[in-house]
């Protein structure tokens, strides 16, 4: 009989422990895409074959020519669609991924900050809508002298 | 390191809460040497950052929670915003970088 409850014990915390192991993998540093070198593999650690629609709903408002190539400020703006996560990627940083934001409940679907960039190139956003989709945008930056990515 | 405080800002305006938020950090890459000794400075970026909303009824609610690489500028600034939040509630920024060193800040939101 002990065995027995134990079993059942067992079988009533599996959906839980597995609730928890899902939702770890899902929410997880993305440790694959920070250890990319480059955009193609970036995006590719962090989203595999997932098509990315190229969507205006998505933008980027940046600067064309960045006087700081160490304090770039960047804007992202996803016109009210529902963002669950925004990534963003720096094309020819050492680290190209420059971060992964989870957006709570009720937050509106932009953010403003700085990034820093180690050469003209692309600067990318994919933003990961509740419904599964993923947006995609990037823009130009030229830099003088590049910063440290 | 001691913890360096974070610079937070949250106002209420028209049913919605504006947070800017500034945390005072170095977000050394690994990649660059100091000035006068030529010496690598080895890396030390935050790579954790989450910022709460502390609602009337005590309940916390998650904002943002960000996986931050060494690209992210000195001193990170981020500015962002939600629907709801009301003046007298708190907002709450912590932060953890690679050395392990943790620090965080909070405001009361204004109307």
């Amino acid at each position: 009989m002990a065995s027995r409850r134990r079993l059942l014990a067992w079988l009533a915390a599996l959906p839980a422990a597995w609730l928890a192991a899902r939702a770890a993998a899902r929410e997880g540093r993305p440790l694959t895409a920070f250890a990319a070198t480059s955009l193609e593999d970036a995006l590719r650690a962090q989203y595999g074959d997932r098509p990315r629609l190229r969507d205006a709903a998505l933008r980027i408002e940046a600067p064309q020519s960045a006087d700081n190539a160490a304090q770039v400020p960047l804007r992202i703006d996803a016109r009210s669609r529902p963002v669950l996560a925004l990534t963003l990627f720096a094309e020819h940083n050492p680290v190209p991924l420059l971060g992964r934001w989870r957006f709570g409940e009720g937050v509106e679907a932009w953010l403003a900050l700085r990034i820093k960039l180690a050469a003209s190139g692309r600067v990318c956003a994919v933003a990961e809508l509740a419904d599964g989709a993923l947006l995609y945008a990037e823009t130009r930056v030229e830099v003088g002298t590049g910063a440290c990515g | 390191m001691s913890p360096d405080p974070v610079r937070i800002e949250a106002r209420f305006l028209d049913g919605r809460t504006e947070v800017r938020l500034l945390i005072r950090h170095p977000m050394h890459t690994g990649r660059e040497r100091d000035p006068d000794s030529g010496a690598p400075i080895p890396a030390l970026y935050i790579d954790t950052l989450i910022v709460e909303r502390i609602a009337a009824d005590g309940r916390t609610h998650e904002l943002l929670q960000a996986d931050f690489g060494p690209g992210i500028a000195r001193n990170p600034f981020h500015h962002f915003a939600f629907g709801g939040g009301a003046p007298g509630e708190t907002v709450r920024v912590r932060w953890r970088d690679t050395g392990g060193n943790e620090a965080s800040g909070e405001t009361v939101i204004t109307a």
